[in-house]
């Protein structure tokens, strides 16, 4: 891995949801905070758990998972919320436990497949990190990461879309 | 480096528009016939300080324009053009083309054409001149008339005057003065009116710093430093003033100075000197004369041919120009100045009027940023106070901190609040523009312009008060042959006032106009298809159909209003601040349009309730009433439908649990909740089911379509006191939605 160009290379956070890891880029997050439970939001979309104060701030509270498509996740002692910025606009994340920082290489990105999904592909790749030496760590040979495309996951566009 | 100097070209063109500003209310106080020295002066150090800086940043046209115009203010501020309504009216007009030139500059666009202003500006100066002065042809109008104001003007009453001003005696002092030039009196001859121009003797300045100009710090060292650097030299100090030393005042200014300036110095380079010198300090400039070979000055003939002078004149002159007559007497060479008079052609630098309202410029977000950092305050303050023991709650430090907060809070709210006049400026313009468009007369009057309102509440009520103005114009107020048949006078009347009613900011705008056709608005109404041809509607339903999109009775679409969407757009600007339009008309009377909007969009008055034990705010300007219902008073109209009965009325009311499809709750009897009768301009009177009221507190409005988008039924969000977040409830959204389907879950989901 070349790390001496900083073209290309770039840090991600990395963070489980449902057994499956996922990776944001590090330049959109603001914060990591615990878990606490938001204001609950009418009439929105079930994955918008509601809002939450960022000093001062209303920011969305997203499940991550379920707007992924995948099973609700449920908070518990290790969940976390990633404050994220997306397009000036901030959002916070539910996840179930935020693993690391790695640096990757934009060549070692992998094109995700064309998965089934009813928008604009959220994956905006496939990555293989080494594992550090981690407990509760099946594989020893490197994980799997996926990409988010946060602007596909941007808040607002998706109420553009259905409204 | 050019960022920079694109940073202060903003603040420049910033000023600009305080500077027209002032400009604009001087210049229509002088219309409304106050012409008072200080308004005049007012409207020139406007006109000057925009000179100045488009002198500075390049902008030629702009220079050119407002140096004419300036030169004209000058005269009519040195009382040698009299600000008659012609004069006035001519200014204004040269008003409305400097602010042309301003933005012209600002967009970097063409200036406006102004060849005929500036021919008329120049008309004035030179008609004025010739209309006071016999026709001293070498001499500027100004200096004729000038002269006309410097001669024989007997010395000894206007020392006198100064002395009783300034406590100092400068009478001797004056005399003397002239000694070293070896002047003698001489005898004038009114024949020897072709006589050559011969002015160049050394300037004689006569320097006498007021008690002010020491008090202020105006170091006289300074002065006679600039003077000196300029080739002048201190030729003698009066010190006649100066008393015993056990009676001197420390703080007293006692001595005149005399300098002495090499005639080749411009005049107005001594002037500048004095720019910053306190305005009631003696500041003389006077030629002295070098009498060549007997031949008398030019100047003579001015005196000369000058009408008498009237002795109080030098109380309201200015300093002579250049050619200024010297051949008088010793005693009228040294013309004493009035506390006003230093420097004409200067700026006074800060002082003056100017002076109450310095400001600095910060960016609206820097105070928001600030209000949510003390918010934040708060909150922690009350979170820290929770944790404390009763015991320790109770000292003194913690109610003091509180106080303290909520006072800087209360502080930074205040900074956002801005007068109503800023919105207001521009209106007098547009009528000006407006009645020379439609040939009606308008008078404006307007009334609680310093009515504070938020800054972002000026910002957009810009629009719509912009279209009520022009529809009174055009709509309302007749033609003047008209007016006067109906027995008006021929001039109509246009009123604008802001007021503030509680929470809510009051604007009106009314005319006398022929007030509302409600016939002809119901037949426009009926042909457009808004209304139906047999709709019975009460009087205020007519009058608010001219609010209705795409409604217009103009016959002829005009220039300036019948496209049909202007009291449109007034209504929709209105309601997506928050507020609404009233129309009161009387035929024949007049129409008064009434915009009424929230005081400010970032706090709001609020109640504080719970539903489904989930905290909401509900804006205390919509609350009428809160009532416990008595078993039976609310009853079901339809499965979906409930009324309240009060004092025999029947008012509809909505649960609203179920509206945002809250869970958790058992659907429960009426009694045990409470229903906030709430006013909507929409519906009426309604009711709002709830759980209970917590509280009544002030908060700060934090949108949610900042980071989200906005949620039909929800004004916003707050933060409460411990931290946690209640959505502030849209009282209009919530009456005007359907009442909720019988399936809820159709609800939840449902975007905006």
């Amino acid at each position: 891995m070349t790390t001496t160009t900083d073209s290309g290379e770039r840090k991600i956070v990395t963070f489980s949801l449902s057994e499956k890891t996922f990776g944001i880029d590090m330049r959109a997050l603001i914060e990591i905070r615990e878990w606490e439970e938001p204001t609950p939001l009418p009439r929105v979309p079930s994955y918008i758990k509601g809002v939450a104060n960022l000093r001062g701030t209303v920011i969305p509270i997203v499940g991550l998972a379920e707007r992924l498509g995948w099973e609700p996740s449920v908070p518990h002692a290790r969940s976390c919320i990633l404050v994220v910025s997306i397009g000036g606009k901030q959002a916070g994340f539910l996840v179930d436990e935020v693993a690391d920082i790695v640096p990757i290489n934009d060549s070692d990105i992998k094109p995700a497949p064309e998965i089934e999904v009813d928008e604009k592909n959220v994956i905006a790749g496939l990555v293989q990190v080494a594992a550090r030496a981690q407990e509760n760590q099946e594989e020893q040979a490197g994980t799997m990461v996926l990409l988010l495309d946060l602007e596909a996951l941007s808040v607002t566009r998706q109420m553009e879309l259905t409204a | 480096m050019s960022d920079e100097l694109d940073e202060i070209q903003a603040i420049f063109f910033e000023e600009c528009v305080e500077g027209l500003a002032a400009a604009e209310a001087g210049l229509s106080a002088m219309a409304d016939g106050d012409t008072s020295a200080e308004t005049i002066a007012s409207v020139f150090r406007a006109v000057h300080s925009i000179k100045g800086g488009s002198g500075a940043f390049g902008h030629a046209a702009l220079l050119a324009f407002s140096h004419r115009f300036e030169n004209v203010l000058d005269e009519v501020r040195a009382g040698r053009i009299a600000a008659s309504t012609g004069v006035v009216k001519e200014l204004l007009n040269a008003f409305d083309i400097l602010s042309d030139h301003v933005t012209a500059a600002q967009e970097q666009s063409a200036p406006p054409s102004d060849d005929a202003m500036l021919a008329k500006l120049d008309e004035i100066l030179a008609t004025m001149g010739a209309s006071v002065d016999g026709g001293a042809a070498p001499a500027p109008a100004q200096a004729a008339t000038q002269a006309v104001a410097a001669t024989e003007s007997p010395a000894a009453p206007a020392v006198q005057t100064e002395e009783d001003e300034f406590g100092f005696t400068p009478v001797t002092a004056v005399i003397e003065d002239l000694d070293p030039f070896g002047f003698e009196p001489i005898a004038v001859s009114l024949d020897d009116l072709d006589a050559p121009v011969e002015s160049n003797g050394d300037w004689t300045v006569r320097f006498g710093p007021s008690r002010d100009a020491l008090a202020n710090g105006g170091e006289p060292i300074l002065i006679i430093r600039e003077l000196e650097r300029l080739g002048g030299r201190v030729v003698r100090v009066d010190s006649s003033a100066l008393p015993s030393l056990r009676e001197v005042d420390p703080e007293e200014s006692y001595f005149v100075w005399y300098i002495s300036v090499p005639g080749s110095i411009d005049k107005s380079e001594i002037n500048e000197c004095f720019d910053f010198v306190a305005p009631d300090s003696v500041v003389e400039i006077e030629r002295a004369e070098q009498v060549v070979s007997g031949v008398p000055d030019p100047d003579l003939d001015l005196d000369a041919q000058a009408p008498e002078p009237q002795p109080e004149i030098p109380v309201v002159k200015a300093i002579e120009p250049p050619v200024a007559p010297a051949s008088q007497p010793p005693l009228t060479l040294v013309e004493s100045k009035p506390a006003a008079a230093v420097a004409p052609s200067a700026p006074k630098g800060e002082k003056g009027p100017e002076q109450a309202s310095q400001t600095i410029r910060v960016e609206l977000t820097k105070l928001d940023q600030l209000l949510n950092l003390v918010g934040e305050l708060v909150i922690r303050g009350s979170i820290l106070a929770d944790r404390l023991s009763p015991a320790d709650q109770e000292r003194v430090e913690l109610p003091q901190l509180s106080r303290l907060t909520r006072q800087i809070q209360d502080s930074v709210m205040s900074l956002r609040a801005q007068p109503i006049k800023q919105a207001f400026s521009r209106v007098p313009r547009m009528l000006r523009e407006l009645s020379s468009e439609t040939g009606k007369q308008v008078n404006l009057e307007v009334e609680g312009e310093s009515t504070e309102v938020d800054k972002s509440v000026i910002e957009k009520i810009g629009d719509p008060l912009t279209h009520m103005i022009r529809n009174a114009v055009d709509h309302g107020i007749e033609k003047p042959d008209e007016r006067v048949a109906r027995g008006k006078p021929p001039c109509g009347s246009l009123r604008l006032s802001a007021e503030q009613k509680g929470a809510r900011i009051l604007v009106r705008v009314r005319d006398d106009g022929r007030g509302i056709d409600r016939e002809r608005v119901r037949a426009k109404a009926v042909e457009k298809g808004i209304i139906a041809a047999d709709a019975v509607l009460a009087d205020e339903e007519i009058d608010q159909l001219i609010c209705a999109p795409g409604f217009s009775t103009a016959e002829t679409i005009s220039n300036i209003s019948g496209r049909g969407v202007g009291m449109d757009v007034v209504r929709s600007n209105v309601e997506a601040l928050g507020g609404r339009v009233e129309i009161q008309s009387v035929p024949g009377e007049g129409t008064t349009f009434t915009m009424i909007l929230p005081l400010t969009l970032a706090i709001l008055d609020g109640m504080v309730v719970r539903l489904a034990n989930q905290r909401f705010v509900l804006p205390l300007a919509s609350v009428v009433e809160s009532v416990r219902p008595e078993p039976g008073q609310v009853k079901a109209v339809s499965p979906t439908n409930e009324v309240i009965e009060l004092r025999g009325n029947y008012l509809p009311v909505r649960r609203l649990t179920e509206f945002f499809g809250l869970q958790g709750v058992e659907p429960y009897e009426p009694e045990e909740s409470l229903v906030i009768v709430v006013e909507s301009d929409s519906a009426g009177l309604i009711g709002l089911m709830v759980d209970t009221i917590d509280d009544r507190r002030e908060v700060v409005i934090k949108s949610l379509d900042q980071n989200l988008h906005p949620i039909r039924g929800l004004g916003g969000a707050t933060i409460l006191g411990d931290g946690s977040i209640a959505l502030i409830l849209d009282v209009e959204a919530l009456v005007a939605s359907p009442p909720p389907s019988t399936s809820k879950h159709s609800l939840k989901g449902l975007a905006a």
